[in-house]
């Protein structure tokens, strides 16, 4: 386009819905050029529905996915990793996952391995060993793909955050804190990032931006929880990817049991205006609610229109998006969501149970076979069809008040990464709520037989069909 | 404002104060000169990281790539992002209304609006890209190839073959 330079022009056609894209690569040779070289039409035709659930447990060493069984069978979807050449036996766990792809933790002839790997084309690849694995406190791995970027992925470290100094001496990463009273966050955080593109791991450092007002203190204010797993789960939760930057949700151990957000604005793989701007790093404290506590539990993931988190209080869940359009990037109220009636309709279930209500979704280490049977007639059925398995809709009796006796312990799993949708867990019974029709959507039981302390973390996987990862048994060598 | 414990913190915070009263001298290519808030100048992320990273606020900031017209329909839109931050829902709702009017006017002018478009490009000021870069997109949508092209101006550079060839490929993509 003549008016306007080809980096703006690609700007406006990103806005563009895939019909539109469509007409305007037939308008001249340039406009084509420009949307294929681009891959602007590829976003559109990723599918953009949650096919199943990852989920890790706080007591049990596997990774389980939580699906339709049709989608572990009949599409070539392995959510079990059978097409890795690991060990049968070990600690086999999705560590993350990013608009597809999965990494992973397994071990071949019991020594710890790093995959990337795709449970839609069955390619994988394992990352060459990191040197400094051993000598350092890796708190967590995250893994960045964004096809509609590049088909290239990298693969984020994040070293030790500060915490009380233990008996068992743990070597920081460079320029973190080993003095408690040494400010935080750090001026400069550094990762190790793989690039699947250079094949390499490589250190890179974050430029801390943002205000003092978002938070600021010293190690000892900002200790986070213990690095061992305890029963709310790990101090490092979940990362999303949303618009060019990471955003990893941590939990700090102050006496308000805060949990904060660490943006990361990667320079290598995102948009131009970023590389200007350098790798940047943001922290920004999650909100809470007003008033005494009680107890809560939390998420933070990507929805919709961005980075949404939600927080439960007893019977309350509070939903919040970020607000970026501002200089000071601030939370915003979205939904508040009286969880009363859930509880109820969940409990109901129990006497449904042999009645009509299809479980469509079963875990793959599920004995209910029958269910199976039981599906028969809704095969097309998945979990973006809104109006299948509606057992109730909150907004039609808000006005009820839970009785006291009743123990009501809904689990937060996370978000619909495309749609207004929040996954909620109780009694292991799973439903999908629709934030903004109020509907509940029944999923089915995420029961782990003997295990029951809980879940640690769970992933909501939208298949991906296209990668880089080379076909087959490849290894990277260096 | 909370205040934030820690040294840097404090010096974070005593810097905030002194610059939220500090104006800024942007200079458009034509020499003529705006003065703005430095909170009005911070919406664009160019800007913003000049002044972080230490750079001359006293002397003003040149821009050779911004002329004197969209220079000011850009602060004026800075202007009422920067100074005034929403608490209220009425205030938010007079900001939407303040951006449906402001990108109404540009939309009448094409080409002034092309000019804003690549003046929050390169000032990077992202709600105002947003604005203009989805108005822009708003000409194309619901178009045919014809419409488009006629709408741009653009001459029909495709043969016969290059059409079908584009059309085949669009099935997989």
């Amino acid at each position: 386009m003549d008016c306007l330079p080809d980096d703006v022009f690609i700007k406006v056609l990103r806005c563009l819905p895939a019909r539109s894209l469509a007409a305007s690569r037939c308008v001249s040779k340039e406009w084509c050029t420009i949307i294929d070289t681009n891959r602007l039409l590829l976003p559109h035709a990723l599918p953009h529905s949650v096919h199943g659930i990852f989920s890790n447990y706080l007591d049990h060493d596997m990774t389980h996915f939580f699906s339709r069984p049709s989608y572990s069978t009949g599409c070539g979807i392995d959510g079990c990793f059978k097409f890795l050449p690991i060990d049968a036996i070990g600690c086999n766990k999705v560590l993350d996952h990013c608009n597809g792809l999965i990494q992973y933790h397994g071990k071949i002839s019991e020594q710890c391995k790093l995959f990337v790997c795709n449970p839609a084309t069955h390619r994988w690849v394992q990352l060459p060993p990191f040197t400094e694995y051993d000598s350092l406190c890796i708190s967590a791995e995250y893994l960045v793909f964004d096809p509609a970027e590049s088909l290239h992925y990298e693969v984020f470290l994040i070293p030790d955050l500060p915490e009380i100094p233990t008996k068992k001496k743990c070597h920081k990463g460079p320029l973190m804190g080993k003095d408690a009273t040494m400010e935080w966050p750090p001026s400069v955080h550094t990762l190790w990032v793989f690039s699947s593109r250079t094949g390499r791991w490589e250190d890179k450092a974050f430029l801390h931006e943002g205000h003092a007002t978002n938070m600021a203190g010293t190690s000892s204010e900002v200790l986070l929880d213990s690095p061992d797993m305890m029963s709310w789960g790990p101090r490092f939760i979940r990362a999303e990817y949303w618009n060019g930057a990471l955003n990893v949700h941590f939990r700090a151990r102050n006496p308000w049991q805060e949990s904060f957000s660490l943006f990361l604005s990667p320079s290598a793989l995102v948009n131009r205006m970023l590389s200007i701007l350098g790798a940047k790093y943001r922290v920004i404290k999650t909100p809470r609610f007003d008033g005494p506590g009680g107890y809560t539990s939390d998420v933070l993931g990507r929805s919709e229109t961005g980075i949404y988190y939600a927080k439960r209080q007893n019977f309350q869940l509070r939903v919040w998006a970020l607000d970026e359009s501002h200089e000071l990037t601030k939370w915003v109220v979205k939904y508040d969501v009286n969880l009363c009636p859930l509880t109820k309709l969940i409990e109901g279930l129990f006497s449904w149970h042999h009645a009509k209500i299809n479980k469509m979704w079963i875990l793959d280490e599920s004995d209910d076979d029958d269910d199976e049977e039981e599906d028969q007639d809704s095969a097309e059925w998945n979990s973006d069809d809104d109006n299948i398995n509606i057992i109730g809709d909150l907004s039609k009796n808000k006005e009820e008040e839970m009785s006291m006796w009743t123990f009501g312990s809904v689990d937060l799993l996370g978000f619909h990464p495309y749609k207004e949708v929040i996954y909620l867990m109780d009694l292991d019974e799973v439903v999908a709520y629709h934030l903004r029709s109020s509907k509940v959507q029944y999923l089915g039981c995420n029961r782990l037989n003997e295990y029951n302390r809980g879940m640690e973390k769970s992933f909501f996987y939208t298949p991906c069909f296209v990668d880089l990862i080379p076909e087959g048994a490849h290894q990277k060598s260096s | 404002m909370a205040s934030g414990s820690g040294a840097a913190a404090a010096a974070a915070d005593a810097e905030e104060k002194e610059s939220g009263s500090r104006m800024i001298t942007l200079t458009s290519n034509e020499g003529k000169a705006f003065v703005v808030t430095e909170a009005s100048a911070r919406q664009s992320a160019t800007i913003r990281s000049m002044v972080d990273d230490g750079g001359c606020v006293d002397k003003g900031f040149p821009l050779p790539n911004v002329d004197s017209k969209t220079l000011a329909r850009v602060i004026q839109y800075s202007d009422e992002h920067g100074n005034k931050e929403p608490h209220t829902v009425d205030e938010r709702a007079a900001l939407a209304k303040f951006d449906r009017d402001f990108i109404a006017e540009l939309d009448a002018d094409k080409a002034f609006l092309y000019d804003v478009t690549m003046a929050a490009n390169y000032l990077h000021i992202q709600g105002l890209l947003a604005l203009t870069t989805q108005c822009v997109a708003d000409t194309i949508k619901g178009k045919t190839p014809e419409e488009i092209r006629t709408a741009f101006g653009i001459e029909y550079d495709l043969t016969a073959q290059d059409e079908k060839e584009i059309k085949e490929e669009d099935t997989h993509a």
